[in-house]
């Protein structure tokens, strides 16, 4: 203990003394390195006023429950707008989805023994998704004869550069998926049926 | 062959073996009705093509401005 300590805490005591009714105060006094609060400048900072106070609880508060790792040396503070892990497969790879250009959907009816065809404008520029679903009048699945066509091309619907016809029959549901750019798609579908219409529903998304 | 434009909201009558419907200019959701209201086809659709087996009476109103090909 050095003989300024014993002085500062002497005169502290006397000081205190004369303002206190009890006249017993109790100053324990520890001696310690210097301590200084920095901001990450490096620049020292007063505790004293209460803005900084508030400031520094302000900032222990949004680090609660994001102390991931903590030991004298490093602390880590996990982001919150940030992901816990990148999901990857067997192989290491992450999968990345592509978001589509496009999304759309709607139906066309189709009376019986007849049939009807959409032509759809798309803007894909990588490959298109088609997925079909025909229903009867109760819109449940239609299992009855038809016959399922859709053909994508480029340019104008009645003139396509690069048609391409994909066609099944005795389907009720279908996924139809085009690997190249277009500009519109066409729908068929044929209703062998002499007394249901069917209802084809529709969902083209496009990348 | 007839062909024939149908301005949004007007009704279209005609009997019929093939039919096409071919929008005008663009729109977003293309509606297509039959006589007594119900929707044949939504969606954004430029063309709409029927063909029946023999002479059918087709009605229909539009949305939009569409232009009609038919026997």
């Amino acid at each position: 203990m050095s003989s300024e300590y014993h002085a500062i805490k002497r005169a502290v005591r006397e000081a205190l003394k004369q303002h206190s009714q009890e006249d017993v105060i109790n100053v324990n006094l520890v001696e310690t390195e210097s301590m200084k609060i920095a901001d990450s400048a490096g620049n020292i900072i007063n505790p004293a006023t209460r803005e900084n106070q508030e400031s520094m609880v302000a900032s222990l508060q949004s680090i609660d429950g994001k102390i991931t790792t903590c030991d004298t040396d490093d602390v880590v503070i996990k982001d919150s707008t940030k992901t816990n892990a990148l999901e990857v497969d067997s192989y290491g790879r992450a999968a990345v989805a592509k978001k589509p250009a496009t999304e759309q959907s709607g139906y066309f009816d189709v009376l019986q023994n007849s049939s009807a065809s959409a032509t759809i404008t798309v803007n894909a520029k990588e490959r298109v998704s088609v997925w079909i679903r025909c229903t009867d009048g109760a819109r449940a699945g239609y299992t009855g004869r038809l016959i399922f066509m859709t053909e994508v091309g480029v340019g104008l619907p009645s003139v396509w550069a690069n048609p391409a016809p994909i066609k099944r029959n005795f389907v009720s549901a279908l996924q139809v998926e085009f690997s190249f750019a277009t500009s519109g798609i066409r729908i068929f579908v044929k209703n062998y049926h002499s007394s249901i219409p069917v209802r084809v529903e529709w969902r083209v998304v496009a990348w | 062959m007839v062909t024939q434009t149908v301005a949004a909201g007007e009704t279209f009558t005609a009997t019929v073996i093939y039919i096409k419907i071919k929008v005008i200019g663009s729109a977003d959701v293309v509606e297509i009705k039959d006589a007594e209201g119900n929707v044949i086809a939504t969606g954004k659709i430029t063309e709409l093509e029927y063909e029946f087996a023999e002479p059918t009476e087709f009605s229909f109103i539009a949305n939009v401005d569409v232009e009609v090909t038919y026997e």
